[in-house]
């Protein structure tokens, strides 16, 4: 049973990833950088935005870095 | 009358009787006894890569110094636990078989493996090493080492049937859904810390410390552990699945992988001991016909 509901949440894990990890790590890389996002974002937005599509990428097609897993 | 085996080198048309006697009289010479600078180095190497944290958060090492070093760590950190798995730092019921779980556990913790899992998914390589069907390391299979490397980035891909990826089937097969439950509460620890980590502000830490070291240490390790010493893992039988080879990055760069045929005959031998071995024993396994390139 706990192994059910663990393995269904890992399902998610590329959206999760994207909206818990990337965020803050792409603001801080932002900030490190000295880089400003487009249209007037905060970096934390940008990071939520990038994050958001990117783990729904990877959700969606099983692979961060290509069409096909 | 017993089959002759038709190889090369001085023993050549010995039968096969005459030889698996002296090979096991040279492999019992090497066996036995605890082997520390194994335990030191899974010990050491997981304190070194537990070190690197304050380290870098406090500004004493820079990042990318640090992050050099838990590269290191990570591609590393598998051999002690291999040597644990095949129960060599301590047989269980002995004195050291604490040490060899300890070892075979903590050392592991930076590649974000568990010991059980490696464990047994190891076991099932040995058994049926090149069998596309039932070797859980088939999916290392490559074309070239190019290949490899790109297989390897590929099989970390969420949606990936093959790599580490391909261990919870494994398991399934076997029967012991106990154990993914290990993979799947390490996997969950893992990306949990690096998350509190981001949101800490410790995001690039997390990424140079632990999450692209952990990326470049299992291309390294699947590399010169899986790839490289089965290559081009068509043949199955116990002389032919695994072969010896020059590597251009030397023993120790490679691993210690130049010797792993002798891994694969005398699993219980330690890592440390396989050049010596491999010396003594190479007139047999050139009878035998094994492969063993320019070594």
């Amino acid at each position: 049973m706990l192994l059910q509901i663990l393995k269904t949440g890992f399902q998610f894990g590329p959206l999760l990833f994207g909206l818990l990890f990337i965020p803050p790590a792409t603001a801080q890389i932002l900030s490190a950088l000295g880089w400003t996002p487009p249209l007037g974002l905060s970096p934390l937005a940008a990071g939520f935005i990038l994050g958001g599509l990117w783990g729904l990428y990877a959700q969606i097609r099983g692979s961060w870095i290509s069409w096909t897993p | 009358m017993d089959a002759v085996t038709s190889g090369t080198g001085p023993f050549a048309g010995m039968t096969k009787k005459e030889l698996i006697r002296r090979e096991q009289a040279i492999a019992r010479k090497y066996m036995g006894g605890v082997p520390w600078l194994m335990v030191a180095w899974g010990l050491g190497n997981f304190a070194i890569w537990l070190a690197l944290w304050p380290l870098v958060m406090t500004g004493t090492l820079p990042l990318w110094a640090g992050s050099l070093i838990a590269c290191a760590n990570v591609t590393l950190s598998y051999l002690p636990s291999h040597e644990a798995q095949h129960d060599i730092i301590g047989r269980p019921g002995t004195k050291w078989r604490w040490l060899n779980q300890l070892v075979g556990h903590v050392s592991l913790i930076p590649l974000v493996l568990p010991y059980r899992v490696a464990r047994l998914t190891h076991y099932e390589h040995h058994k049926h090493t090149n069998d596309p069907e039932r070797d859980p390391d088939y999916g290392t299979k490559a074309k070239g080492p190019l290949d490899s490397i790109r297989r390897t980035i590929l099989s970390q891909q969420p949606g990936s049937q093959s790599g580490l990826n391909n261990y919870g089937a494994v398991l399934q097969r076997m029967g012991r859904d106990d154990v993914i439950l290990d993979a799947v509460i390490c996997k969950m620890i893992f990306f949990g810390t690096l998350c509190a980590l981001a949101w800490s502000g410790f995001a690039l830490e997390a990424i140079f410390l632990w999450w692209l070291p952990r990326h470049f240490g299992l291309a390294y390790i699947i590399f010169f552990l899986s790839w490289a010493p089965h290559h081009p893992a068509e043949e199955k039988g116990r002389y032919s699945n695994t072969r010896s080879w020059r590597s251009k990055l030397g023993n120790i760069g490679s691993l210690g992988m130049q010797f792993h045929l002798i891994h694969h005959l005398y699993p219980t031998i330690p890592l440390t001991r396989h050049p010596a071995v491999y010396a003594e024993m190479k007139p047999i396994l050139q009878a035998r016909g094994c492969r063993l390139g320019d070594l």
